[in-house]
């Protein structure tokens, strides 16, 4: 009985599966298990000897010229080439990259405007009008200078304290930031050289005092005539 | 005419070669090398004609030319021969099932000097042998014939096949297993009068 229950672990040993403890001390102790052990291990090694036998044949000598001259009429591998479903894959994420980019650009800009919503969004930028040198050009202001991810192209967005906005030229965008790159170097602006200032190009009402002498009335003095130079009553008057 | 042939032929010929495809049939050329008598044991294995099995690895050779630039590295490079040959090889066989007039394997390893008796029980025995491992499950009866190949080199079996080492050696088992059981069948039918 107890062969029976330890016939099929011992011929799965003999295949090369592990035994366990139970079944190794019967085979130890029981002859005729031990032998049909030996018959099954004998006859697997035969069955070994044979493949082993039958399968060690070598391919003829004049096969790699053989197979030379076959693939001589195939044509050869092809260089790697963009298939069909490679270009679309790329389009396809090409495409899926520019939305993704676009609508986190547009995502990080929102919040900005938004704190500043009543009053940019009511004046469009071409009708903005530039911020006064002294304010645009401040270090107050440079430290305010926001990204401009959705503002016009030509003009940069200026975040000023209390969330005021006011809307620059490229060249005062430039200056600002300038100013800003001084004032992180600890430097100030009369203290820069020339070179680092740039003066933005913003358009200046210059009062100077009027001068009598540039005025001239051209009617009066072709006038004339004689040589003799007459008073102007107007010129008198002014002076 | 290759390119490089016909510069070789008329010197004065002037031609543009193409160094990567110079390179990798030099490349394909050690491929074959290495791998040729893999390849025919293979498809031998299923065959069992030396000729046919020849034209099998040839052909399978041919495919891989097509295809030498995906198989470069020397492991994938065998272990596609090995499937692409064993696949092929399987094919021939089922073709060639009805003709059953197959080259017996035992000229070849009988002893020199037999006698008839002895050369005639040598090739039952054979033809018992190789009938069991017709009736195994393709997939036990290739890693049985590759661990014989390989000499019963798991890691190597499992890289050819790419598969896990535990599945060689469970399927080796099986196969032995299997040969077994079927070859004592076998002889014990033949043993009945």
């Amino acid at each position: 009985m107890s062969c029976e229950r330890f016939r099929e672990a011992i011929t799965d040993h003999a295949s090369g599966a592990l035994i366990d403890e139970a079944a190794g001390r019967h085979l130890a102790a029981c002859d005729p298990c031990a032998r049909a052990f030996e018959q099954r291990q004998q006859l697997l090694a035969e069955v070994d000897d044979e493949l082993r036998g039958a399968l060690a044949i070598v391919a003829s000598p004049d096969f790699s010229a053989r197979v030379s001259r076959a693939v001589r009429t195939v044509p050869p591998s092809p260089k790697p080439v963009l298939h069909w479903w490679m270009a679309a894959a790329a389009a396809v994420a090409l495409v899926a990259a520019g939305v993704f980019l676009t609508f986190t650009a547009g995502r990080t800009v929102r919040p900005e405007q938004s704190a500043a919503a009543p009053r940019t969004s009511s004046q469009p930028p071409s009708v903005s009008t530039p911020a006064p040198r002294a304010a645009a050009a401040s270090p107050v202001a440079a430290e305010h200078v926001a990204p401009t991810g959705r503002a016009h192209p030509a003009r940069q967005v200026v975040n000023r304290p209390r969330g005021l906005e006011v809307i620059v030229s490229p060249a005062q965008a430039r200056a600002i930031a300038r100013l800003k790159e001084l004032a992180s170097r600890g430097v100030q602006e009369s203290e820069a050289p020339e070179s680092m200032l740039v003066k933005p190009p913003v358009a200046e009402l210059v009062i100077q005092p009027l001068r009598v002498a540039d005025l001239s009335v051209p009617d009066l003095d072709a006038g004339s005539g004689s040589g003799v130079e007459q008073q102007n009553p107007v010129k008198e008057s002014f002076r | 005419m290759r390119m490089n042939e016909a510069a070789d032929h008329y010197p004065g010929l002037m031609v543009s070669v193409d160094d990567d495809q110079i390179r990798l049939e030099r490349e394909f050329e050690q491929a074959v090398r290495a791998a040729s008598d893999l390849a025919v044991r293979v498809a031998f294995s299923v065959v069992r004609q030396r000729e046919d099995a020849e034209d099998i690895a040839q052909e399978a050779f041919a495919r891989a030319y097509v295809r030498f630039r995906e198989l470069r590295e020397p492991a994938r490079f065998r272990g596609w021969i090995v499937r692409v040959a064993w696949r092929l090889a399987i094919d021939r066989w089922r073709a060639d099932r009805r003709r059953q007039a197959r080259e017996q394997v035992v000229g070849e390893s009988a002893a020199p000097g037999a006698t008839a008796e002895e050369l005639a029980a040598e090739r039952q025995r054979s033809a018992r042998l190789w009938q069991a491992i017709d009736e195994l499950p393709e997939k036990l009866r290739l890693v049985i014939v590759l661990c014989a190949v390989q000499g019963h080199d798991v890691q190597e079996v499992a890289r050819l096949l790419e598969i896990p080492e535990g599945t060689v050696k469970s399927r080796l088992f099986l196969a032995r297993k299997g040969l077994a059981e079927r070859l004592t069948c076998l002889a014990n039918d033949s043993a009945k009068p």
